[in-house]
């Protein structure tokens, strides 16, 4: 029993540094704009597939990433002005409809596109196995543990230390105050939800060489990513990352140990649990927003 | 006001006329086995989506109602297949059950900011979709439930088609009617002030939380009569249309027809199921190499332009805009240039 | 204290590193009519907030009528009688007039989900009873005309006046308006105050927040001025007219600049320009 366990949490840090970075889409998102974009996991399947395809191109992996990343981010705008922009200031659950109806639509024409079959992508750099503490890393999972950690820290940067940056704090901390400033927040938005495009199409990618890419990842990713996300308390992005690693153990963990089938079924109750905990202060913020 | 009020109460009293005498009437126009079937099909999810509407009238969002129309037809089938009850107690019983189940997500779920509470009921029906799969010796697993034992009323024992389309028909009239009825009055009014501003109702001394728990409780009941019925129309039942997906396919009827209008359970089960088959077989022809959920996508866009162009639902978007083109044109009569008064500042 | 019917006690909240209220003091007689008054962003709104439960206090707590109202929700203190309207209006705009102001007889019908389910007679009654006194409680406002309109096509002046009128039909033992004037017409706002004046006649007592100084002075019996979040003065209408602090915190003398700089608060100065923080 115990001999599994390196493997099992080896196994959980590489798909959680994946989680992490979706939880992190759902994070900016949420801070700038205040709802929970339901299709953030769709731009991670987005990403994988059109980097498969652009590479059939017989272009160069690095080149094929950075043309997919810049594609979804494309997407990730198009889908704040077409789909969501025209909805600000009905009732939120508008807003959390429309996020669902975009990762349907998202999806189902990934299906159309793309097919039932899953895709490949080759590892970034092909090689030998690491053995850890009696455990296997594929250097895939080293690279994706690697880029989750670098992605935070370069968004650390960017909010702490870069001009952008703090314009999109003080947005999520006083819309109004922003405006006086001369800040839109609904440019604001767009570059959210752009930036969390990108952010979920790179994750994708990344974890395409380990899993293979289909049309329907987007829908796990992202329900994964979302329990992430409400563990960290939604609006702290250091919290949603530890959040995804601890999603991504507990369901390396649940698989090794119980039955497989039941990995999601306690990804959720986990999910549950956290939320029952946190009520009183998610009431309260949800109250002072109302308000 | 008095005529304000009994205006609405009329159209409602006609519609209910309108709907039994069409109900009565139809079988006898379309008779085929195919037409029976899909009128059954759409009278359960019309019980389905008139929960998600309760629901949604108290300004919620439910992912996991399939879990609850799931939830209802394994408790039924169960209870009558292993402990030989009969199906007239194990119906009320197991909505009774779902009713408890729901009771118990909702304490901690419903004092949730919206978001938090559709993210909560969606891990609810994951988790039960999975139960289903796993608990292979009790649920049969993927492969399911076989030979649930039919219903017999008053001893005679249903089993045609024709027989469950009264039967179905029949619940959804009076479901529809206590739906109405439950969206008036003084508990009608806390729930429209809910939907419209939840620190405005409490303000009032509206208890919110204990209205939303009515609601929740009462749309889980909903689906799991539909459920429970459906277990001993079909006699067989697996796990697959109580998943995610059925969720989301629920919450489009709901949103097709109008989240807080109980006309829109019946309208958008319709629309959508009859759109739903007409999509399976048009589809592949248009694009014949695809097959599984392509519809999904379909479903997502005019699930966006739903909530874009016609936020209250088809029926109330259709009211609408004949309201706004007959003011045009009266307006447009009397010569004057501005057809809006300015509303405040 | 006895006479008190509310008690602020010594009452402050924080909002990250901004306090909105700090240490308020201060009670309400039965049957009066008390008037909050101070610059914009002094925290009057938050307090209103926090005596009706939207927010909770750092510190300090409120009794009513010697009971603990800190800590109970919204609703309760609203069943309790402490009804309140709001600065930025919370009207149900898809609802009509008169439906409104039946919401606010919510406190005190009784009846529940299967009443209305099976319709039984007592449903029916009670909605006639209700509308009856919706209807008697616009005309009080001076809405009763309107009473078939969707409460979103009134203009504001009417809907303040609608959200007053679902209010009184709450049937308060104190009513907590929130710049209950604003958006009013000169005659809009004398015909309101007749119809405060007449309510506090039959016992109701009234806690308001008022910008407009000829309203405070026609109809508070006491001032409660706050500035920053602080009680800097409390009086009559005359005596506060004449409290060199009020006018200073009117006027903005050059001490207080140095005052709120020295607090290295400049988000405060800045807040001062928009709406109370309360309202977020």
């Amino acid at each position: 029993m115990l001999a599994l366990l390196p493997q099992l949490l080896l196994t959980g840090l590489t798909v959680g540094s994946i989680y992490a970075l979706v939880a992190l889409g759902f994070v900016l998102i949420y801070n700038v704009t205040g709802f929970l974009n339901f299709a953030q996991g769709e731009f991670s399947m987005l990403g994988a597939l059109l980097c498969a395809t652009v590479l059939t191109w017989h272009l160069p992996l690095p080149l094929a990433a950075l043309l997919a990343v810049a594609a979804v981010c494309l997407l990730g705008a198009a889908t704040e002005r077409l789909a969501v922009e025209p909805a600000y200031g009905s009732h939120p659950l508008t807003l959390i409809i429309i996020t669902f109806g975009v990762s349907m639509a998202f999806r189902g024409l990934a299906l159309m596109v793309w097919g039932a079959d899953p895709y490949p992508l080759p590892e970034f750099s092909p090689g030998p196995v690491l053995v850890l503490l009696g455990g296997v890393l594929t250097r895939q999972a080293l690279w994706a543990i690697g880029f989750s950690i670098v992605v935070v820290g370069a968004l650390f940067f960017f909010f702490a230390h870069t001009v952008p940056g703090a314009a999109v704090r003080a947005c999520a901390d006083n819309p109004f105050a922003c405006r006086l400033v001369g800040i839109s927040p609904r440019r604001m938005a767009l570059f959210a939800f752009t930036l969390s495009a990108g952010l979920g199409a790179a994750a994708g990618i990344v974890i395409t060489p380990i899993t293979g890419a289909t049309y329907d990842m987007g829908l796990t990713l992202g329900l994964k990513g979302f329990v992430a996300a409400v563990i960290g308390g939604l609006t702290n992005a250091p919290a949603a990352v530890v959040g995804g690693y601890l999603v991504g153990l507990i369901e390396a963990l649940t698989t090794g140990y119980l039955a497989p089938g039941y990995g999601s079924a306690i990804t959720f109750l986990v999910l549950l649990a956290v939320l029952f905990l946190e009520r009183e202060g998610l009431l309260h913020g949800a109250r002072r927003r109302q308000a | 006001m008095r005529g304000d009020r009994s205006e609405r109460v009329r159209r409602d009293q006609i519609g209910v006329a309108l709907l039994v005498v069409v109900m009565a009437v139809l079988p006898v126009l379309l008779s085929t086995a195919y037409a029976l079937t899909l009128l059954n099909v759409i009278g359960l999810y019309t019980l389905v989506t008139l929960g998600l509407i309760l629901l949604g009238s108290s300004g919620q969002v439910s992912l996991g109602q399939a879990a609850f129309y799931g939830l209802g037809a394994y408790a039924s089938a169960l209870l009558s297949k292993d402990l030989g009850w009969p199906p007239e107690t194990t119906i009320p019983l197991a909505i009774l059950l779902v009713a408890a189940a729901a009771y118990v997500v909702g304490l901690p779920t419903l004092r949730l900011a919206e978001h938090f509470f559709v993210l909560a009921t969606l891990g609810v029906g994951i988790i039960v979709n999975v139960l289903m799969v796993q608990l292979v010796p009790l649920t049969g697993g993927a492969s399911g439930l076989r030979d649930i034992p039919p219903l017999v009323i008053a001893g005679v024992r249903v089993a045609t088609d024709r027989q469950y389309y009264y039967l179905i028909w029949t619940l959804v009239v009076v479901a529809l009617i206590l739906a109405r009825n439950i969206t008036s009055h003084r508990t009608g009014r806390a729930l429209r002030a809910i939907l419209a501003s939840e620190v405005g109702a409490a303000a009032l001394g509206i208890d919110v939380s204990r209205y939303k728990m009515q609601a929740f409780v009462l749309s889980a009941s909903y689906a799991a009569l539909a459920g429970a019925v459906y277990a001993h129309y079909i006699r067989f039942i697996s796990p697959s249309p109580f998943s995610l997906y059925a969720s989301l396919f629920f919450l489009i009827m709901a949103v097709v027809g109008g989240l807080t209008n109980i006309w829109g359970g019946l309208v958008g089960a319709a629309a959508v199921t009859v759109l739903d088959q007409v999509i399976r077989a048009q589809l592949p022809r248009v694009l014949p190499r695809i097959g599984g959920e392509y519809q999904t996508a379909i479903y997502g866009i005019l699930l966006v332009l739903i909530m874009i162009f016609f936020p209250s639902g088809i029926v109330r978007g259709a009211l609408d805009i004949r309201r706004a083109l007959g003011r045009v044109h009266a307006t447009g009569r009397a010569g004057h240039g501005a057809a809006e008064p300015v509303d405040g500042e | 204290m006895s006479a008190s019917l509310l008690d602020v006690r010594d009452v402050s909240r924080r909002f990250g590193g901004l306090v909105a209220v700090q240490r308020v003091t201060f009670s309400v007689a039965s049957g009066e009519i008390v008037a909050i008054i101070g610059p914009n962003g002094a925290g009057k709104t938050t307090l209103f907030n926090i005596i009706t439960g939207l927010v909770a206090p750092t510190s300090g707590e409120v009794r009513y009528r010697g009971l603990r109202l800190t800590g109970l929700p919204p609703e309760q203190i609203a069943s309790l009688g402490v009804i309140r309207t709001f600065q930025n209006l919370i009207i149900f705009s898809e609802m009509t007039a008169v439906e409104n102001v039946m919401v606010g007889c919510h406190r005190w019908t009784r009846t529940g989900l299967v009443d209305a389910a099976l319709a039984l007679p007592a449903t029916a009654r009670e909605d006639r009873q209700v509308s009856q006194a919706a209807l008697e409680y616009l005309a009080l406002v001076g809405l009763r005309a309107r009473a078939r309109d969707l409460a979103r096509d009134l203009p504001v002046g009417q809907q303040r006046l609608l959200e007053i009128a679902r209010a009184l039909a709450a049937r308060p033992t104190s009513l907590l308006l929130d710049e209950p004037t604003a958006g009013l017409s000169a005659e809009e706002a004398r015909h309101l105050l007749d119809v405060i004046r007449r309510v506090r006649a039959d016992g109701v007592t009234f806690v308001v927040i008022e910008h407009n100084m000829d309203v405070v002075m026609d109809a508070a019996d006491r001032v409660i001025v706050l500035d920053y979040g602080e009680k800097i003065a409390e009086g009559t209408p005359q005596e506060i007219q004449r409290d060199p602090r009020v006018i200073a915190a009117y006027l903005g003398d050059e001490t207080e600049d140095a005052d709120a700089a020295a607090r290295g608060a400049g988000e405060v100065a800045h807040e001062r320009g928009l709406p109370d923080r309360g309202a977020h």
